[in-house]
């Protein structure tokens, strides 16, 4: 029976507040550093804030916080060398060296992220602060950094959470995540998947892919309940986003099919369920688009349940992929996790699931309108948590062979993720499929989201960070 | 700016001796011993270079050379049966992992040699074919020399994909240029940029790394036609995938 109480809480379990505030942290002394951790489980409620576990009991905190440490950070902390080499390669080289790998190239390669991920080596531990005021932020991060002398603060990334879950790019997120065999209840919120064998999130447990098991870091109490985060900046091209649509709009009421694509009439029934006014074929076939590019309209409605149109009473989480699913089969949702559909590499389904743990930052865009161009867009992005017991099998395995490659597939095979992918307009395409089995082709995708800093991390378990603190 | 160069005065002694039979039999036993000693080199990692061309990324080539071992026509025979055992399991794996081309077993002298073409990256390759025919690697590799630090491969995943890659050999790029680069990056956090694109220390670099590392693939295959995966060939042809 796995204790709960010694997994950090944001593994098994989403917040639910709005705000989050990263430190990115280097040890300034090693000695305090591990004085400081181990003052960060000792169930002291003043000083060094308490790492928040899986299981807190009666009482929601008001706050949370959780760490992750870098394999550099485990070196600094004086992790010895024995325990250090059963890490994973993927963990030691760091998510620099993989770029290749995660499509982080051009305007995403590491070269050109700025501070503190332009020097990945000082970046040893990722404070996460959870809370619903910036008060409180500051509160606990004033706590964290104490005195300075455990931890050098090289910069914080923050973001906030949009009304009804909705993200850049408009769709509504957080519909669901992994359920996990052992911790939660078969019979509610049953999604349709199979529940993930624990080692799909911690070491040390059973995983998806039968008979195989994850190397555990030793001694036993720092791999144990343990897990993997790949932490992503991603810039968020909101506009161009949305400039796209217009475009692949205006090209889809030129087409000859485009009556297949879209019914006369649907549009008023498209553009009253998501509330566009004025309603107009061209708004319609925008949302469209955007829904075909993810998989899912933009209220959340999985288009494996409801192609044609949105329809607000369809179970979000509850589809699979069958052989007359209309959900492109290079659509974002369906490459990430191709559920029970038919993929190249059989034994894959289901096997490289993730628990994303994904807040945005920067000003949301009033409306879906882009703007005239004239002026410099803000920043806008996500601040992302890719959570798995495996980076190389799950993480890096789907974001190069799946993400962008489209191996799963053939007929997607040379295409790249419409919305998160390492696209050039000069090359990319999507097939948007029609009822009568036909294809019209959008191409010149340009890439909408680029990555702008990230570093793999270790969550430890709660034992962990105390064995941590004590060497 | 300029680029650093490495060529010592004694490249340019080296470039000035005669190219007799003699002067190539004293280079080969004395000079080229002498040199990798003086400036020891790494062997290359094996394996397709990183690419994010798509491309470079479907038929894909694993060229891995594992030597027996038992050194003797018994040891041979046995890596020869523990192939024609696990036909069947291969053609399983084979139509479960996808993402495969094809794969070879070839005994060259004493070493268990596996071919293969494959689709992807080289991690998910092995990890998948770990997940459906775990017990065939289990069987070859019991017979090489250091497999048993590795198996069963489903309890030393981790461990078995790095030994495999280990095994796998380096592709000597085409070009000299890419050849030096890669000689530079084993330098890591050291290695000088722009890398020196001295030609006259080609042949140099590369005695010495073919020294270190005697087994190479001369490119990395050389395709008729473009890349495809073997499921969008299965696809074209009608044989489902």
């Amino acid at each position: 029976m796995t204790d709960f109480a010694d997994v950090q809480g944001n593994i098994l379990r989403g917040y639910r507040m709005p705000r989050v505030r990263y430190l990115i942290l280097e040890v300034a002394d090693r000695f305090a550093a591990r004085r400081w951790l181990a003052a960060s489980t000792n169930g002291n409620g003043y000083g060094v804030p308490q790492i928040t576990p899986g299981h807190w009991g009666a009482n929601k905190p008001d706050t949370c916080f959780n760490i992750g440490l870098t394999y550099e950070g485990l070196r600094a902390l004086g992790t010895p060398d024995a325990s250090l080499e059963m890490f994973p390669n993927e963990f030691i080289e760091g998510m620099n060296a993989r770029a290749l790998k995660l499509g982080d190239v051009g305007r995403s390669a590491p070269e050109t992220w700025p501070a503190p991920f332009d020097e990945p080596k000082r970046i040893h531990l990722i404070v996460s602060i959870y809370a619903t005021e910036i008060s409180q932020l500051d509160d606990v991060q004033q706590r964290a950094l104490g005195d300075g002398t455990a931890w050098r603060l090289l910069g914080t990334r923050e973001g906030c959470s949009f009304e009804d879950d909705i993200v850049h790019f408009g769709y509504r997120d957080n519909i669901m995540q992994p359920r996990f065999d052992g911790v939660h209840d078969p019979l509610r919120h049953a999604d349709g998947q199979p529940m993930a064998p624990l080692g799909t999130v911690l070491l040390g447990h059973k995983t998806n892919l039968e008979g195989l098991m994850w190397r555990v870091p030793e001694p036993k109490v720092l791999g144990h309940n343990g897990t993997f985060n790949a932490f992503r900046v991603l810039r968020q091209d909101v506009v161009g986003f949305e400039k796209y649509l217009d475009q692949a709009a205006s090209y889809l009421l030129t087409h000859k099919q485009v009556d297949e694509v879209m019914p006369p009439g649907d549009e008023v029934r498209i553009c009253k369920v998501l509330s566009i006014t004025p309603a107009s074929r061209h708004a319609a076939l925008r949302e469209l688009v955007a829904a075909n590019l993810c998989g899912r309209w933009r209220d959340g409605t999985p288009l494996a349940l409801s192609a044609d149109m949105p329809d607000p009473d369809v179970d979000q989480a509850k589809f699979d992929y069958d052989h007359n699913s209309r959900c492109p089969y290079g659509a974002h949702i369906r490459r990430c996790n191709p559920r029970g559909g038919q993929i190249v590499q059989r034994v894959a389904n289901n096997s490289r699931r993730l628990v994303r743990r994904g807040v945005p930052y920067g000003p949301r865009l009033s409306g879906t309108q882009p703007g005239d161009g004239s002026g410099a867009e803000p920043e806008r992005g996500l601040l992302g948590n890719f959570i798995g017991a495996s980076l190389g099998a799950q993480f890096e395995a789907m974001s190069c062979d799946w993400l962008n490659l489209g191996l799963q597939d053939p007929r997607i095979t040379g295409s790249n993720d419409p919305i998160t992918g390492t696209n050039d307009p000069d090359t990319s395409w999507f097939d948007l499929p029609l009822k009568s089995g036909d294809t019209i082709r959008l191409r010149s995708l340009p890439e909408f989201v680029s990555t702008r800093g990230g570093a793999y991390t270790f969550l430890p378990s709660l034992s962990a960070i105390r064995y941590l603190g004590s060497l | 700016m300029p680029i650093q160069s490495d060529e010592r005065p004694i490249d340019r002694w080296v470039d000035g001796l005669p190219k007799t039979s003699f002067f190539e039999f004293v280079a080969a036993r004395i000079l080229v011993p002498f040199w990798a000693w003086w400036t020891p080199v790494k062997p290359l990692p094996g394996g397709p270079h990183p690419s994010f061309q798509r491309g470079d990324n479907v038929q894909c080539m694993m060229n891995l050379v594992m030597p027996l071992k038992d050194k003797s026509p018994v040891g041979r025979t046995l890596a020869a049966l523990a192939i024609a055992q696990n036909k069947d399991a291969i053609y399983a794996g084979l139509n479960n992992v996808g993402t495969v081309h094809f794969a070879r077993f070839v005994i060259v002298n004493d070493n268990i040699c596996m071919f293969s073409v494959y689709d992807g990256d080289f991690t998910n390759y092995i990890r998948d074919f770990i997940a459906t025919i775990g017990s065939v690697f289990n069987a070859v590799v019991g017979l090489v020399e250091d497999g048993e630090k590795v198996i069963p491969c489903e309890q030393n995943v981790e461990a078995f994909i790095q030994w495999v890659h280990e095994r796998d050999l380096y592709q000597v790029p085409d070009t000299a240029t890419d050849f030096l680069r890669d000689q530079e990056a084993l330098n890591g956090d050291e290695a000088v940029s722009p890398v020196n694109d001295d030609l006259t220390l080609l042949p140099r670099k590369l005695i010495l790394q073919l020294r270190a590392n005697a087994n190479v693939s001369l490119g990395n295959g050389y395709r008729a036609y473009p890349g495809f995966s073997a499921a969008q060939v299965r696809e074209r042809l009608g044989l489902g995938w």
